[in-house]
C-alpha cells in the first residue's frame, strides 16, 4: 500500500509480474535452504551452486533437445555431488556445518573462476530451449515463474504432508530423540543438502536461461537473500520448525521490498543495510519465540 | 614397549606440526623457486603478516570460548575507509576513531549474541552484512590517500622486521601473557571449557562474553588500519576473504572449533604458515582463485582431522 502511494509503478500488472518471475531464483534458494534449515543444518555455499551452475549452462549453450537433457543431466550431476560432499562431511562426520559450507563456498567459487578464466561468460546465440524457458510465456505466464511455482507446490507437499519430512524435523530440533527413535540421522541429515543443492543447481539454470550471459564476480551475490527470507518467514534457523509457505511468505515480502527499493531509486549500499537489518532483527525475533517455548 | 615409544615419537612430532611444515614447506619452494630463499622474501613475508595476525589474535579469543566472528572482514574494511577518509582531521584521531569504531561494533555483536541469546554466527553474518553497505556509503571503490608517517609506519622494516610486524608480535606475547598468566585467562578457558560449571564458580559469563567480541572488532579495525597504512589505500571489498582465511589460518595453528582449548601463539604459527604458503604459491604465479581453493580445501580438512582427533580422545 505504502509502496503504491510512493511509486505509481508498482501496482502494475507488468510490475508483478516482473516480480514473481525474478523470485525464481531467491524462492528456489530457500526452498532448498528451509530443507537444511529443518533439519538443523546450514548453508553458505548455495550461492556459488547457483553461478556454477548458470556459468555452465551459459557457456556450453545446448543447441538440440538431446544435447540440452544431456547438459542438464551434468549441471544436476555437479549440483549433487556438491550437495553430497557437503552432506557427508556434516551428516556423516558430524563436522559443523558453517565452516564446512564456508570451505566449500571457496572452492566451488574456485571451479567458476577456473572455468570462466576470470571473464564474463556469454551465449552469443542462445539455443532455442533455453530462450523458451528464460524469455517464453505460456498464456501470459512466463516459464520461469510456472516452474518455480510447480517446485513450491512440490516442496509444499513433501514438507507437509510425507513422513520424510517429519523425520527431517526430528533431527533438526534433536539428534539425540532422532537417535533414540531409531532414525538414521546422517542420512537423513547428509538428504538435505543433497535436495538444497540441487535446487541451487536449478535456480542456477533458470537464471542462465533468462539473461545468457553470467560473471562469476557475482559468487558472493546469492549468499545472503535466501537466508533473510527464511528467517524473515518465520524457518526457525535452529531447526526443527518452519513450512513451505513461511518461506514463501518471505521471499515474496524480501522480493517486493527489493523490487520497491529499486523503483523508488534507494542506492545499493542502502539496499544491503536494510536487508542486512532485516536479517538481524528476523534472527532475535527468532530467538525470542523460541524461548517463550521452552 | 617399542609401540609406546613410537607412539609418544608420533605424538611429539604431531605437537611439533606447524612449525615442521613451515620448514618443509621453506625447502620445497627453494628447491623449486631458486631465489625464494633470500632476507628479502623473509622481509616480504613478514609484511604480509600483521593484517590478518592481529585479525587472528581477536578470533583466537571467541574461539576460546566456542564461538565464532564472522563480520571481522567487514569491520576491517569498514575501518580501514574510516581512516583513510578521517586523515583530515589528523593520523592519531582518525586511527583512534577507526580502532572505536571496531570496538563499537564487537559491542553490538556482544550484546546481541549475549544478552539477547542468539546464534554468534548467524549475528556475525548479519552485522557483515550490515558493514558491507555501511562501508559503500564511505565510498564505492578503491580510496587513496598521502600521508608519510602512516605509510612509512606500514611498509618500513628494521633490519627484516617491518614495524607492523614488530607491532603484532609484541601484541601477540601481551595476549598470550594475558591469556596464561592472569585471572581474565583462567576465566577465558573456564568458560570455553564448561559455560554451565563457570557461572556457577562466580564467572560473569555474558560481561566475558560480550568483552571478548568486542576485542574482536577492536583487533580486526586494528587490522584494517595496518592494511591501509601498507597498501595506502583502502577499499570497501577488502574484507570479502578475511573470516575465511583468519578461522582457516587459526584452526591451522590448533585451536579448536568446540572451545576451552588454543592460543594465539598457535594462531600466529598458522597464520605465519598460510601466508608462507600463498607467498610462496603467488611466486610460482598460482592464480589467485586457486590460492582459494586450496584455502577451503585445507578448512575442511583440518575440520575433518580435528573432529577425528576429538573423537578418539572421547573414547
Amino acid at each position: 500500500m505504502v509502496m503504491s502511494l510512493i511509486s505509481p509503478n508498482f501496482l502494475t500488472l507488468q510490475n508483478f509480474s516482473t516480480v514473481f518471475k525474478n523470485l525464481a531464483s531467491i524462492a528456489l534458494l530457500a526452498i532448498g535452504l528451509t530443507f537444511v534449515f529443518l533439519g538443523g543444518g546450514f548453508d553458505l555455499s548455495q550461492g556459488a551452486t547457483l553461478i556454477l551452475s548458470a556459468t555452465l549452462i551459459v557457456s556450453i549453450n545446448p543447441s538440440g533437445t538431446l544435447f540440452f537433457v544431456g547438459t542438464l543431466l551434468l549441471i544436476f550431476g555437479v549440483a549433487f555431488a556438491i550437495g553430497a560432499f557437503n552432506g557427508y562431511l556434516i551428516g556423516v562426520h558430524r563436522l559443523n556445518s558453517f565452516i564446512v559450507t564456508l570451505g566449500s563456498r571457496s572452492i566451488v567459487g574456485g571451479f567458476v573462476f577456473i572455468h570462466a578464466a576470470g571473464m564474463v561468460v556469454s551465449a552469443a546465440r542462445q539455443g532455442p530451449i533455453l530462450e523458451f524457458i528464460g524469455l517464453d510465456r505460456i498464456f501470459g505466464v512466463p516459464v520461469i515463474t510456472i516452474i518455480w511455482v510447480v517446485v513450491a507446490a512440490v516442496s509444499w507437499y513433501i514438507i507437509k504432508y510425507t513422513p520424510y519430512a517429519r523425520k527431517i524435523a526430528v533431527v533438526g530440533s534433536s539428534v539425540r530423540v532422532a537417535r533414540f527413535s531409531g532414525l538414521r540421522v546422517e542420512w537423513l541429515q547428509m538428504s538435505t543438502y543433497v535436495i538444497n543443492a540441487l535446487l541451487a543447481g536449478f535456480a542456477g539454470i533458470l537464471i542462465g536461461c533468462q539473461t545468457s550471459h553470467m560473471a562469476p564476480a557475482l559468487v558472493w551475490h546469492y549468499d545472503f537473500d535466501a537466508i533473510t527470507a527464511c528467517a524473515v518467514g518465520g524457518i526457525s534457523l535452529s531447526g526443527g520448525r518452519g513450512t513451505i509457505l513461511n518461506t514463501l511468505s518471505g521471499v515474496l515480502f524480501l522480493g517486493f521490498i527489493n523490487n520497491s527499493m529499486i523503483l523508488i531509486g534507494v542506492p545499493y549500499r542502502w539496499q544491503l543495510i536494510l536487508k542486512g537489518l532485516i536479517l538481524l532483527l528476523a534472527i532475535i525475533a527468532d530467538m525470542q519465540t523460541k524461548k517463550s517455548y521452552a | 614397549m617399542r609401540d609406546k615409544s613410537v607412539q609418544r615419537t608420533l605424538e611429539r612430532t604431531y605437537d611439533f606440526r606447524i612449525p615442521i611444515l613451515i620448514v618443509l614447506l621453506t625447502i620445497v619452494f627453494s628447491v623449486i623457486s631458486s631465489d625464494f630463499l633470500s632476507l628479502r622474501t623473509v622481509n616480504t613475508l613478514f609484511l604480509l603478516l600483521p593484517a590478518n595476525g592481529v585479525v587472528a589474535i581477536g578470533v583466537t579469543m571467541v574461539m576460546i570460548i566456542g564461538e565464532l566472528d564472522l563480520s571481522v572482514g567487514g569491520v576491517l574494511a569498514l575501518s580501514g575507509l574510516m581512516m583513510v577518509k578521517l586523515l583530515p582531521i589528523g593520523a592519531v584521531q582518525a586511527v583512534l576513531i577507526s580502532l572505536a569504531a571496531g570496538a563499537f561494533i564487537g559491542l553490538v555483536n556482544g550484546l546481541v549474541i549475549h544478552k539477547l541469546k542468539v546464534n554468534s554466527l548467524i549475528t556475525t553474518i548479519a552485522v557483515g552484512f550490515i558493514l558491507s553497505g555501511v562501508s559503500l556509503l564511505f565510498s564505492e571503490g578503491t580510496v587513496f590517500y598521502e600521508q608519510k608517517a602512516l605509510t612509512d609506519f606500514g611498509n618500513k622494516s628494521l633490519w627484516i622486521f617491518p614495524y607492523t610486524t614488530l607491532l603484532y608480535f609484541g601484541l601477540t606475547l601481551l595476549v598470550q601473557y594475558l591469556l596464561k598468566r592472569s585471572t581474565f585467562g583462567v576465566r577465558l578457558y573456564a568458560v570455553g571449557g564448561n559455560r554451565l560449571s563457570s557461572s556457577y564458580s562466580g564467572i560473569n559469563v555474558t560481561r566475558m562474553g560480550i568483552l571478548l567480541f568486542v576485542l574482536s572488532g577492536l583487533f580486526a579495525s586494528l587490522g584494517g588500519v595496518l592494511m591501509a597504512a601498507r597498501l595506502s589505500t583502502a577499499s570497501p571489498l577488502r574484507g570479502s576473504e578475511t573470516a575465511i582465511v583468519v578461522i582457516t589460518a587459526v584452526l591451522l595453528g590448533g585451536t579448536t572449533l568446540g572451545g576451552g582449548y588454543g592460543d594465539v601463539v598457535k594462531s600466529l604459527l598458522g597464520i605465519l604458515l598460510l601466508s608462507l604458503l600463498t607467498k610462496g604459491l603467488t611466486q610460482l604465479e598460482v592464480p589467485a582463485y586457486f590460492q582459494g581453493m586450496i584455502v577451503g580445501v585445507i578448512l575442511i580438512f583440518l575440520l575433518y582431522v580435528g573432529s577425528k582427533l576429538a573423537e578418539r580422545d572421547r573414547s
